[in-house]
C-alpha cells in the first residue's frame, strides 16, 4: 500500500471546490436573483456550509486512506481462497452491510408505518439484507466465471419487471427505493474496492471492467427480494 | 441541529461502518500484518472518514437543506409548477456533482482505467440523467401517475441499451446510477416531492416520498448508456 499523501491532500481540496461550488452558485442564484430575498440566520447557514465542506474533504481523503486500499487488499486475499469460502464471505459481508446501513433502517421504519404494520421492520430489513448478500455473492461468481454484467442484470431486471406487474401497487415504490438505499458509502468504498481487488488479482492487467458492476447488482438484489416478499404476503392474505 | 443530533449521526455512522471495520481488523491481524506505521495511517483515515461523513451530513442539513427547501416552498406556494421543475432539474444536476459517493466511485474507475475514461464527462452524464428524472419523479407526484409508467419503460430501455453497449459503459452506467441517489440528492428531492404532494393534497406525505429515489436512479443509467453508445459509434 503506497499512498502519495501530499498528492491525495491537494487532490481532495480541488475535489471539494469542484463539487460544492455549483450547488452554492445555484442556490445563491435562485435565492438572490430569482426570488430576490435575503437569508434568514446567515451565520447558521455559513457555519453549515463550512461544516459540509470540511466534512466532505475529510470523508474523501479518509476513504482513500482507509476503506478503499483495505478493501482492495482484502479482495486480493480472497482471490487465493477456495470459492465456497469466498461466496460465503461475500454473502455475509453484503447482508451485514445492509443490516448496518441507517438508510435501510429508516426505509424499513417508513414502510412499516405506511403498511399499517402488515410489513414488520425486521422482516423488511431481512429481505433487503438477503438481497444485498445474494447480490455480492453473484458479483463474485460473475468475476470468477468472467460473465458480462448484462448476463446478470438483464435476467434480473426481467424478473423484477414481472414481479412489479404482479405486486400490489402500493408496495412497488418502496421496493425500488430499497435498491437505492442499499448502495450507500460502504458499498461504494469497501465492497467495490474488494471486488476490483479480487478481479485484478485473479485476471491481472487485462481484467477490464470485470471488478466493477457490484454496486449496480447490489441495487437490484433488494428490489427482487422486497417485491417477492410483498407478493408472498399478499398471496397469504388472499388465501386466508 | 443540536449536540444530540451530532451524537446520533456519529453513532449511526460508526454502526454503518462496523462490518467493514471488523473485516479490516480481522484481515490485518490474521493475514495482512501491515507494518504498524502503515496501519496507523489506515486508522487515521478511518477516523477522518467517520468525522467527515458526520460533519458533511450535519452541515448540509444546517446550511443547504433549509435554503433549498425554502426555494422549493416559495414556488409551491405560488403554484408555480414550471419554475419548480426547472429548479428541480438544475438542483438534481448540481447535487449529483456534489454527491461524495459519485466522486469516490469515479475516482476508483479512473484508478483502474486511467485516461481511457473521462471522469468529468461521466459525472456530467450521470448528473444530467438524475436532473431529468428528478423532474419526471416530481411530475409523477403532481399528476398522480402510477410509478409503473416511469419504472417499467425506464428499466426496459436500460436492458435493451445494456445489450448493445460495451462492457465498460454498462458497468459504469449501473454503478454510477446506483450511487447518484445518496445523502445529498435524496433529502432535497424528497423535500420537494413531499411539498408538492401536500399542496395538491392528492397523496399522503409518506406515499409521495416513496419512489423518488427509484425513478431518480434510472436516469443516470440511461444517459450514461446513451453517452457510451454515441461515443462508441463516433
Amino acid at each position: 500500500m503506497n499512498v502519495d499523501l501530499y498528492h491525495l491532500l491537494v487532490e481532495g481540496a480541488l475535489e471539494v471546490i469542484e463539487a460544492t461550488l455549483p450547488v452554492l452558485a445555484l442556490i445563491a442564484f435562485f435565492q438572490f436573483v430569482v426570488l430576490r430575498r435575503g437569508i434568514n440566520q446567515p451565520r447558521t447557514v455559513l457555519i453549515g456550509v463550512a461544516m459540509a465542506m470540511v466534512g466532505f474533504y475529510l470523508f474523501i481523503v479518509g476513504a482513500k486512506l482507509s476503506l478503499i486500499p483495505m478493501g482492495v487488499a482484502i479482495g486480493e486475499l480472497l482471490a487465493g481462497a477456495p470459492i465456497g469460502a469466498v461466496l460465503g464471505f461475500a454473502f455475509v459481508l453484503g447482508a451485514a452491510v445492509a443490516f448496518a446501513e441507517p438508510a435501510v433502517r429508516i426505509l424499513a421504519f417508513e414502510i412499516d408505518e405506511v403498511s399499517a404494520g402488515s410489513l414488520r421492520k425486521r422482516l423488511i430489513s431481512s429481505a433487503v439484507a438477503l438481497g444485498v448478500g445474494i447480490a455480492v455473492a453473484v458479483s463474485v461468481l460473475r468475476i470468477v466465471h468472467e460473465l458480462p454484467l448484462a448476463a446478470v442484470l438483464v435476467p434480473g431486471y426481467a424478473i423484477a419487471i414481472v414481479l412489479t406487474l404482479l405486486t400490489p401497487r402500493d408496495m412497488v415504490p418502496a421496493a425500488y427505493d430499497a435498491g437505492a438505499v442499499a448502495t450507500g458509502p460502504v458499498a461504494v468504498n469497501f465492497v467495490l474496492p474488494l471486488t476490483t481487488g479480487m478481479a485484478l488479482a485473479l485476471w491481472g492487467e487485462d481484467v477490464g471492467a470485470l471488478g466493477f458492476g457490484v454496486v449496480g447488482i447490489i441495487a437490484l438484489g433488494p428490489i427482487i427480494t422486497m417485491l417477492a416478499l410483498s407478493l408472498s404476503l399478499r398471496r397469504r392474505e388472499t388465501d386466508a | 441541529m443540536s449536540f444530540g443530533d451530532l451524537r446520533r449521526e456519529l453513532i449511526e455512522t460508526i454502526l454503518s461502518l462496523t462490518p467493514a471495520i471488523v473485516f479490516m481488523l480481522l484481515a490485518q491481524v490474521v493475514f495482512l500484518r501491515l507494518p504498524w506505521e502503515e496501519f496507523a495511517l489506515v486508522l487515521i483515515g478511518l477516523a477522518c472518514t467517520v468525522m467527515g461523513f458526520v460533519l458533511f451530513i450535519q452541515g448540509a442539513k444546517l446550511g443547504l437543506l433549509p435554503l433549498g427547501q425554502g426555494i422549493g416552498t416559495a414556488f409551491i406556494e405560488r403554484r408555480a409548477l414550471r419554475p419548480l421543475l426547472v429548479f428541480g432539474l438544475l438542483l438534481g444536476i448540481v447535487l449529483t456533482v456534489a454527491e461524495p459517493d459519485v466522486r469516490l466511485l469515479t475516482f476508483q474507475i479512473e484508478e483502474v482505467f486511467g485516461d481511457a475514461v473521462n471522469r468529468t464527462a461521466l459525472i456530467t452524464a450521470a448528473a444530467i440523467g438524475l436532473g431529468l428524472f428528478a423532474v419526471i419523479a416530481l411530475l409523477r407526484i403532481a399528476l398522480a401517475w402510477p410509478i409503473h409508467y416511469a419504472l417499467i419503460p425506464g428499466y426496459g430501455l436500460a436492458m435493451v441499451l445494456a445489450l448493445l453497449a460495451d462492457e465498460t459503459t454498462v458497468t459504469q452506467a449501473f454503478d454510477v446510477g446506483a450511487v447518484t441517489t445518496g445523502p445529498m440528492t435524496v433529502p432535497f428531492l424528497i423535500a420537494l416531492g413531499v411539498g408538492i404532494a401536500s399542496v395538491l393534497g392528492r397523496q399522503s406525505r409518506m406515499r409521495a416520498s416513496f419512489g423518488i429515489m427509484a425513478i431518480g436512479s434510472v436516469g443516470p443509467v440511461l444517459i450514461v448508456l446513451i453517452w457510451g453508445l454515441i461515443r462508441g459509434a463516433a
